[in-house]
């Protein structure tokens, strides 16, 4: 009887050191997180018509083309963001993409805290190697509405309304203003702020009162609700600006618009996540990387119009040109852009408080 | 093979353990093999962590070298928009930071100021520096090209780069890892090679570090790094390739696309390592020769132990053997001493007083009966020493069963006389009365048992001998079945198992009146089993025994029976006026003979020794004597000696009948007299109608041959 629990208690320990001897050391770096989860993030809200909106349905198409979890967070505040992107890594992402540059400083750290992790800012100037930033030229886009705008207008007077003077909304409204300035000198911008970009009674008597205090032709919205445009085109105003897809929605009074194809930078982004190959990079996101486009113009956009803003098309494209080359001169007439200068994408993203000449805010 | 080896490989417990060692040593082995892979890997493993951590050390390296040239660069770029609208100013001060040639400078909207200009296509950094940050790109054919822009404020006034064409990039930026044994080489996102791991050399097309890297063994490796390389920002692995066992091993760049990837022979890695795995087998190995070695030491001490155990055993037992003589000597020594008391007791009487004949004659009698008793004790004591040692050859010849049974009546007809008692043979139950049986050893049996019976059962009572044939195993052998019942004083149920015990008796007080040697019943299980039959025994105390002998014996012919020509002649015979030469050196025996002898008007000389025995006849005349006594233990010549000496004579002297007369009766001693050339052998102290009747046998022969001889 004792012999046998011997026998036992030998085997047992003999077995718990094979155990032990083969498998000592046996672990290896292993930090990825699973491959089928991706987590978005959106300062602004995903029905805004705008930007957030174009981003969060490609996103959305993109994993339904790969068969992967997509879960949306809509309003993400600055300061709310490291806890959702927690939130967002726990529930298993193992993709993240954000939009907006405030919350660069913010990814910076989670990049270096989580390495198993990557992250895309489809608006973004910072890198890591598992940060992938996207610099959004949009006004590239704007500034060829611009010049739509400035050969249109007849009383040489152009509106345009924002929901608040963001830094992005004085970047849009200064690349408008340059476009329209190229063609017609004489034209003015006046610009009105909402305050609130999801109100369309707001949007709708903002608009009125500016076009009811100025002879206003052209108008041109950013981030703010469809009532704004539908006012202006019932008041028989020709419209610019941002639509999803590219239906031209107001037949009689639309110039022109412009549209994200946000797809090829997802895919390329999720492909290379999915394959243990996401490598950070500064993506370039203007009218020559394919991710801004004009869309098609309305019926009332004459020929000559179009020649021009294809031939400023040509000029971005081939990379001579930008939108803030200089000269740049604001509206106090002081040169803040020399002759064969440009702006830094860092004074572009932080440094413009300032309204280029021909901007009269209201 | 030596006696030891073969024992000790025959040992059945040595073989186990033999077994269970080679067990062991084969558990050792795969312990061993185990642990020498398990290290091994873990070697490897550790390596491989080694080859990642140098990995991401020359990364480091390289990134800390292109972040040294976008610096330098920059320098040089933040000096350009000082010298606002100064152009040629400009242009030296360029001129002087360009030291090498390499410095270009082009306008934001690409057109060149000074030196090259070249496009955002095949150097993208153009485009991040014309936006403000500092970038570096490869164009194949084209080279390195660190870029940076020249700032105003935070306005980008000009693009300024460094371009490494492709043919120095390996002096610049080349890796050296392992003291050179390693090569690296940097590489881009989609894995173009933008250093090499070898310097440019126009005559060289192919390089073997090139080919080693296309090899697939490494490229396989490098896709597995690959996975985890982006992840965790360094990877390394051992693969197989031309080289031997190579380490691989990758890490990215900081702050760019690029990463670096690299082989190098895994005995530069090992180094001194591997001496490790070589100590486990080592250690193994004598672990295995300990274990072995303690193996042999156990079997050795497993064999002497047994030893020990078996002479202990076999200690036990001689000395359970010798107690058991002690008690037999002991009881032997009373049994002896009874009889001799009577004949010392009586003798003494008698001489007292010779007058009274028939007082005297009734004392000789008691003598003679104590005297008869003495002599049995002492066959059986004799016969107690055969059997100790063991082994019993048969003699087979063929025995007549009834024959035999008649004699048995003839010798015991006395003591049941005496008893009153009533002793019946039977045998009408046997077809084949003659059988090949050892004919001294069966009457042995016969008489053991019936004497028994005899000596247990009171007066009165009845002894029956019966044998039953049966039919036995093969057509020539029968299965025969002796009986021997009687009803007398029985055996107790605890003691018959012990029946056939050498020296066994019950020790009741019945059994202890009846005299006896406790042998009867062993000689007879001694002799059965020697004949492979079986013995056993039923018994009640107070109603009888009886004694069931089941022997196997092969059938025999029937011999010639002549009886009535036999009892003719042996009853024509008559010893007087015969002439008997009696030979013994011991005067006392040559008297008592003589005396029988005279009694039955014969005539004796006597000799006392071989020699003179031979003398005697050779000078007496030849039929002077009718026949010679001859005593076998003789001083100067013995018994056997002289008899051939006599039978070498021939002749009618040669011829003369010499009986045996010796102490010694066993079978061999009768066969060596039979060699010797003697007629018969008797045994001492001669009985006298044995005597009488070797004597008239021998002449019966001897005249049967005369009658024959006659013409």
């Amino acid at each position: 009887m004792k012999k046998r629990a011997l026998l036992i208690l030998a085997v047992c320990l003999l077995a718990l050191f094979l155990w032990q001897m083969l498998t000592i050391g046996a672990e290896r770096r292993d930090s990825q997180s699973p491959l089928n989860k991706v987590g978005v993030l959106l300062n602004g809200s995903a029905q805004d018509g705008g930007f957030s909106q174009s981003l969060a349905e490609a996103a959305r198409d993109v994993c339904e083309e790969k068969s992967l979890t997509f879960i949306r967070y809509d309003g993400v505040t600055v300061e709310a963001f490291p806890e959702t992107v927690q939130n967002l890594m726990e529930e298993g992402c193992g993709l993240i993409v954000c939009d907006s540059e405030e919350f660069d400083p913010g990814l910076e750290q989670l990049a270096k805290d989580n390495p198993g992790v990557c992250f895309f800012n489809a608006m973004g100037a910072v890198t890591a190697r598992n940060l992938s930033s996207c610099f959004r030229r949009t006004y590239q886009a704007r500034y060829l509405l611009g010049i739509t705008a400035g050969c249109q207008t007849v009383a040489n007077e152009i509106g345009m309304i924002v929901s608040s003077f963001s830094s992005e909304t004085i970047r849009q409204i200064n690349a408008f203003t340059l476009g329209v300035r190229r063609v017609n000198e004489n034209a003015r911008v006046f610009v009105r702020c909402t305050n609130d970009p999801f109100d369309a009674e707001t949007a709708a008597a903002v608009t009125n009162e500016l076009l009811d205090a100025h002879s206003i032709d052209v108008l041109c919205c950013h981030g703010i609700p469809y009532a704004a445009m539908e006012t202006a085109n019932r008041r028989g105003v020709w419209l610019v600006g941002y639509v999803p897809g590219d239906e031209i929605p107001f037949p009689d009074t639309w110039l022109a618009g412009y549209a994200f194809d946000w797809k090829p930078f997802l895919t390329q982004c999720v492909e290379d996540w999915r394959a243990n190959r996401f490598v950070g990079r500064q993506y370039s996101g203007g009218v020559r990387s394919g991710l801004v486009h004009l869309t098609p113009f309305g019926a009332n956009v004459r020929e000559e119009t179009r020649d021009v803003v294809e031939a400023e098309l040509a000029r971005l494209l081939d990379g001579s040109f930008d939108v803030f080359f200089g000269p740049v001169r604001d509206r106090y007439g002081t040169v803040q852009v020399r002759e064969g200068e440009t702006m830094s994408d860092e004074r572009i993203l932080h440094g413009m408080n300032w309204f280029v000449e021909g901007v009269t805010p209201e | 093979m030596s006696a030891k080896l073969k024992a000790w490989i025959t040992d059945r417990r040595i073989l186990r353990l033999a077994l269970t060692l080679a067990l062991m040593i084969l558990l050792l082995s795969c312990l061993g093999v185990l642990l020498y892979l398990r290290v091994n890997a873990l070697l490897n493993r550790y390596m491989e962590v080694q080859g990642e951590k140098q990995a991401e050390t020359l990364a480091e390296l390289t990134q800390r070298q292109f972040e040294v040239e976008l610096t330098a660069l920059y320098t040089v770029a933040s000096e350009l928009p000082r010298i606002e609208g100064m152009r040629a100013n400009a242009l030296q001060a360029i001129q002087e930071a360009d030291y090498d040639g390499r410095i270009g400078v082009q306008r934001i909207d690409g057109s060149p100021f000074y030196g090259e200009a070249y496009s955002m296509e095949d150097f993208p950094c153009i485009e991040s520096a014309t936006h403000g940050k500092n970038a570096v790109s490869y164009c194949p054919g084209k080279g390195l090209m660190f870029c940076v822009p020249a700032l105003r404020e935070e306005n980008v006034a000009f693009v300024v780069y460094r371009l490494y064409p492709e043919a120095i990039l390996y002096q610049r930026f080349g890796v050296v890892s392992y003291g050179g044994s390693g090569h690296v080489r940097i590489e881009d996102a989609e894995n173009h090679v933008v250093v090499p791991c070898h310097p440019a050399d126009a005559e060289s097309v192919v390089f073997a570090e090139d080919a080693v890297f296309a090899e697939n063994s490494v490229v396989e490796g490098v896709q597995w790094m690959e996975r985890t390389l982006y992840g965790v920002g360094s990877a390394s692995v051992f693969r197989r390739c031309s080289l031997g066992e190579t380490m691989l091993y990758a890490a990215v760049i900081g702050n760019s696309d690029y990463h670096i990837v690299g082989f190098v022979p895994k005995s530069v890695v090992m180094e001194g390592v591997q001496h490790i795995s070589s100590m486990v087998i080592l250690v193994f190995v004598v672990l295995a020769v300990m274990t072995l070695s303690g193996g042999f030491l156990l079997m050795g001490l497993e064999r002497q132990s047994r030893e020990r155990d078996a002479l202990r055993e076999a200690a036990r037992v001689a000395e359970k053997s010798s107690a058991a003589k002690s008690e037999f000597l002991a009881n032997m020594s009373h049994d002896i001493r009874t009889p001799m008391n009577a004949i010392i007791g009586f003798t003494n009487l008698a001489l007292q007083d010779m007058t009274n004949q028939e007082q005297v004659h009734a004392h000789l009698d008691k003598i003679k009966s104590a005297s008869s008793n003495l002599l049995g004790l002492m066959n059986d004591i004799l016969e107690m020493s055969r059997l100790d040692s063991g082994v019993l050859e048969l003699n087979e010849t063929v025995c007549v069963l009834p024959q035999m049974l008649e004699e048995l009546r003839e010798i015991m007809d006395e003591p049941v006389r005496e008893k009153k008692q009533t002793f019946t043979t039977d045998c009408s139950g046997v077809a084949d009365t003659a059988v090949w049986c050892d004919r001294v050893q069966l009457h042995r049996i016969l008489l053991n048992l019936v004497s028994n019976a005899v000596k247990f059962t009171p007066e009165g009572g009845e002894i029956s001998l019966r044998i039953q044939e049966s039919p036995g195993e093969s057509p020539d052998v029968g299965r025969y079945e002796i009986r021997v019942k009687d009803n007398g004083i029985g055996m107790s149920p605890e003691f018959a198992p012990k029946a056939f015990t050498l020296f066994e008796r019950e020790r009741t007080s019945t059994v202890s009146g009846v005299q006896g040697s406790g042998l009867g019943l062993a000689i007879v299980k001694h002799i059965v089993d020697s004949m492979n039959g079986t013995v056993r025994v039923q018994s009640e105390p107070g109603l009888g025994s009886e004694f069931v002998v089941v022997l196997n014996l092969r059938k025999a012919e029937e011999p010639e029976r002549t009886p009535e020509a036999q009892a003719t002649l042996e009853e024509d015979v008559s010893l007087e006026g015969r002439r008997i030469l009696l030979v013994d050196d011991i005067e006392l025996n040559r008297e008592i003979v003589a005396m029988i002898l005279e009694m039955e008007e014969v005539e004796t000389e006597q000799a006392d020794d071989g020699s003179v025995a031979v003398k005697m006849i050779a000078d007496a005349e030849p039929d002077y004597y009718d026949a010679v006594l001859m005593d076998i233990q003789m001083p100067v010549m013995d018994g056997y000696d002289a008899t051939r000496a006599i039978r070498a004579m021939g002749g009618p002297r040669g011829a003369t009948p010499i009986i045996a007369l010796s102490a010694n009766a066993f079978d061999e001693d009768k066969k060596k007299s039979a060699e010797a050339g003697m007629n018969d052998h008797l045994a001492k102290p001669v009985d006298e109608s044995q005597l009488v009747e070797a004597l008239r046998k021998v002449f019966a022969a001897k005249r049967q041959t005369k009658y024959s001889l006659s013409p």
